[in-house]
C-alpha cells in the first residue's frame, strides 16, 4: 500500500507537482543522504548531489515506466556518489575488489568512538551494501539486478562488513 | 575464522552463478548451470589499473577449487575455457559444492536448535566446515565441525556456538552444545559430556573474569548523539546504530523547491 502510494506520488512528482516532491523528498531524504554520505564522506558535497540528484529526477521525462522508484532513487543516489568520488580520487574505485576484500583487515588497529566513523574504515564497496541494505532497504537480491554482482556475494560482503564494524567498536 | 568467512562466500556465490559476468568462463564451467561433482567452488575477481604497476593490465580472475585429486587433464580442460586477458589458479578441497549442498539440505532440514532454526548454511570448502547461520532475531553464528565431529554424518552432530562478539580471529564459544538429532545417547557418554561441561563451566568462569578485568569501557554513539550499547555488541545492535543513518540539513530541501 504504502508502496503504491510513492509510486504514484513518484509519478505525479514527474509532472512537477510540489506537493508530490515534497512526499517522495521526506520519505527518500535520509536514506539518500545516507547513501551519498557515506560515499564521499563530505556534508557540503553530499548535499549539493543530493539537490542534483532531486533536480535530474524531476527533469527526467522517461521516468514513468521505472520499476520502483525507491530503489531506482537509491541507486542513483548511490552512483552519483560515486562517480563523484570518481572525480575527486580516480585511482581510488579501481582498487582490486578481490584484493581488499581479503587484506587482513584483523592487523589493523581501529578505534571508532562513532558508528559514521567506524563505517568509514570500511571499503566503499562494504558501505555501499550496508548502507543499501540497511537505511534503503533494499533485498540483497534487489542491490544485485542494480549492481550487477550475485547476491550471495553481497550478503557475504555485508556479513563482513558487520563483523568488522562490531570489531572495530570494541576496539 | 576469518578463513571460514572468507570461504564462506565462496559456497553463497555459487548459488548465484548465472548471475555472474564472467558468464563464458562459467558457462563452460557450470554447463546448464550445475556444478561438476569436482568443483568445490570458484571465486571471481577483476584486477584494476595499478599505477605502481603498470605493467599488469586488468584481467579478470578465477580461483577455483577442485576436489582433492583431480587429473591434470581436467584441469588443461578448465583452463580452455578462459578467454583473452583471464587466469584461473586451482586450489584444492575436500568435497564438492554438490555434496556439501546436498548435506546442508538434510541438516537444515533435521537439526532444530533451542536458539531457533537453521535458516541458511554456508560451507568452509578449504578446511570442511560449516558456518551454520540460523536468525531468530539476534544474528548468532553456530559452527559445526562436520567432518571431526559427525563421521559420515550419521549418529551425531558437534555444534560449537560460537560468541563471534570477540572480533576477527578471536572467536571465543560461550557454551558447548552436543547434539543428537536421533536421541539416543548412553549414560556414560552423559558422563564424559557433564564433566566436559564442568571443565566448560571453569574454563569459562575464568574467561568472564579475565574479560571483566581487561575490557575497557567503549560507547557506540549514532550520528545523532545517542549512545546505543557499550562493549561486545551484537550484530543486530550495529545494524541498529548503522540504520540511524544521516539527514541533510534544511537547505537541501529549500534549495531544490526553489529551482523546481
Amino acid at each position: 500500500m504504502r508502496n503504491n502510494e510513492f509510486e504514484s506520488k513518484f509519478a505525479l512528482m514527474l509532472t512537477g507537482d510540489e506537493e508530490a516532491f515534497t512526499y517522495v523528498y521526506n520519505e527518500t531524504k535520509k536514506p539518500v543522504y545516507t547513501i551519498i554520505n557515506r560515499i564521499v564522506n563530505n556534508r557540503c558535497e553530499s548535499e549539493d548531489i543530493m539537490q542534483d540528484l532531486f533536480l535530474r529526477l524531476i527533469s527526467k521525462k522517461d521516468l514513468d515506466k521505472v520499476k520502483n522508484p525507491r530503489a531506482y532513487i537509491f541507486m542513483m543516489a548511490r552512483n552519483m556518489a560515486i562517480d563523484s568520488l570518481r572525480k575527486e580520487h580516480p585511482d581510488y574505485l579501481e582498487e582490486d575488489v578481490a584484493d581488499r576484500e581479503s587484506s587482513s583487515f584483523d592487523e589493523r588497529v581501529c578505534l571508532a568512538y562513532s558508528i559514521e566513523d567506524a563505517i568509514l574504515q570500511l571499503s566503499i564497496k562494504e558501505r555501499e551494501v550496508i548502507t543499501l541494505h540497511i537505511n534503503a532497504g533494499m533485498k540483497f537480491r534487489e542491490i544485485s539486478g542494480y549492481l550487477g554482482e550475485p547476491p550471495g556475494t553481497l550478503q557475504s560482503r555485508y556479513n563482513s562488513a558487520i563483523k568488522k564494524l562490531r570489531s572495530i567498536m570494541k576496539g | 575464522m576469518k578463513k571460514i568467512l572468507m570461504f564462506s562466500s565462496v559456497i553463497i556465490l555459487a548459488f548465484v552463478l548465472c548471475l555472474s559476468s564472467s558468464a563464458g568462463f562459467l558457462d563452460d564451467l557450470f554447463p546448464n548451470g550445475e556444478y561438476p561433482d569436482d568443483v568445490g567452488a570458484y571465486y571471481y575477481g577483476r584486477t584494476g589499473y595499478n599505477p605502481e604497476t603498470p605493467d599488469i593490465k586488468p584481467h579478470n580472475f578465477y580461483i577455483v577449487y577442485m576436489v582433492e585429486g583431480t587429473s591434470e587433464e581436467r584441469l588443461e580442460q578448465i583452463r580452455s575455457y578462459l578467454g583473452e586477458g583471464e587466469t584461473v589458479e586451482f586450489r584444492y578441497c575436500k568435497r564438492s559444492y554438490n555434496f556439501y549442498s546436498d548435506l546442508s539440505k538434510r541438516i537444515g532440514n533435521e537439526f532444530k536448535t533451542d536458539k531457533g532454526n537453521i535458516t541458511s548454511i554456508c560451507v568452509g570448502i578449504g578446511d570442511s566446515t560449516f558456518l551454520l547461520v540460523y536468525v531468530t532475531g539476534n544474528e548468532d553464528l553456530i559452527q559445526a565441525e562436520i567432518d571431526a565431529a559427525y563421521p559420515e554424518f550419521k549418529d551425531e552432530i558437534r555444534v560449537k556456538y560460537y560468541d563471534v562478539t570477540s572480533g576477527i580471529d578471536e572467536v571465543a564459544y560461550d557454551e558447548v552444545l552436543y547434539r543428537d538429532p536421533v536421541g539416543a545417547s548412553d549414560k556414560s557418554s552423559n558422563v564424559i559430556w557433564l564433566i566436559a561441561l564442568a571443565v566448560v563451566v571453569l574454563v569459562g568462569a575464568g574467561l568472564v573474569t579475565i574479560v571483566f578485568v581487561t575490557k575497557r569501557k567503549r560507547v557506540l554513539v549514532t550520528s545523532n548523539g545517542e549512545e546505543i550499547t557499550e562493549g561486545g555488541m551484537s550484530a543486530r545492535k550495529v545494524e541498529d546504530a548503522v540504520a540511524v543513518g544521516q539527514e541533510p540539513s534544511d537547505e537541501v530541501y529549500e534549495k531544490i523547491k526553489k529551482r523546481i
